[in-house]
């Protein structure tokens, strides 16, 4: 016999999930050709992942990647470009993704990363951010920026949830 | 963590656990945390097949979703026959 469903909200973490039993995920492609691409994408969406994630940094590496997830389900995509851009180059690009419909953000894309004038201005155009790789902790001057609630992210990663000791 | 959480769901945000190359108890914390804590979890999976996994099934998504464990501590223990076996060897430390 399972273990009833408990719909209460967590006080603390302002969470009404229940408890669960199991979590979706997503499938984190590698860096690939785009031929390669096509087929890895295809692969994991037949394995029955229903989100994906890039690691490409060229617009048209990036599109074929659109497209091809737009093929089966719109909003799927994400991307990870491993911050190679300035501020310019990152609005230029922003307004490229914007195009693709992000589901959940491109993360790590500007250098550094903790310049946030620049998160601000690139989520204000329209495009997710996530969050996660930056080089705050707990004692960092970077940290109350981070967390506050006008922040400019979507989506937290790990490296930020980790803050506080535990990994 | 749990005040990134709190307000992660305050303003609607995602919570992602990352993902771990080698699928080890760090990768099982945070896919617990954020079970447990984010209202809109979602789990990075490095898409590769394992040769050998300690972890077994549990690392393995059905139809796009991580199954959890609902024991204490990790919820999961780890096949240590093949923890040991995959041991780093005094060959590879010579190199």
């Amino acid at each position: 016999m399972g273990h009833p469903r408990k719909a209460a909200t967590c006080r603390s973490t302002n969470c009404s999930a229940g408890r669960r039993r199991r979590l979706p995920a997503y499938a984190s492609l590698l860096k690939y050709a785009i031929p390669t691409w096509w087929r890895a994408s295809r692969e994991a969406l037949g394995r029955g992942y229903k989100d994906l994630k890039v690691h490409e940094t060229g617009r048209a590496e990036i599109t074929v990647a659109g497209q091809a997830a737009a093929a089966e389900r719109p909003q799927r995509l994400m991307v990870d470009v491993n911050a190679p851009w300035v501020l310019q180059e990152a609005w230029v690009e922003a307004a490229a993704l914007r195009e693709l419909e992000l589901k959940n953000g491109s993360r790590s894309r500007w250098w550094p990363p903790e310049d946030f004038r620049r998160r601000r201005g690139v989520r204000a155009s329209g495009v997710p951010v996530a969050i996660g790789e930056e080089r705050a902790h707990a004692t960092d001057r970077f940290l109350p920026r981070l967390i506050r609630p006008s922040a400019p992210w979507t989506t937290s990663s790990r490296a930020l949830q980790k803050i506080g000791g535990i990994s | 963590m749990r005040d990134i959480y709190t307000l992660a769901n305050a303003a609607s945000r995602r919570g992602r656990a990352a993902f771990g190359l080698f699928s080890g108890p760090a990768w099982w914390r945070p896919r617990t945390s954020t079970a447990a804590l984010s209202r809109a979890p979602l789990v990075e999976r490095l898409y590769c097949d394992l040769s050998d996994n300690p972890f077994g099934d549990w690392y393995e998504p059905v139809d796009g979703f991580l199954a959890l464990a609902d024991r204490p501590g990790l919820g999961v223990d780890p096949d240590l026959r093949l923890w040991t076996s995959c041991a780093w060897s005094e060959a590879m430390r010579s190199l």
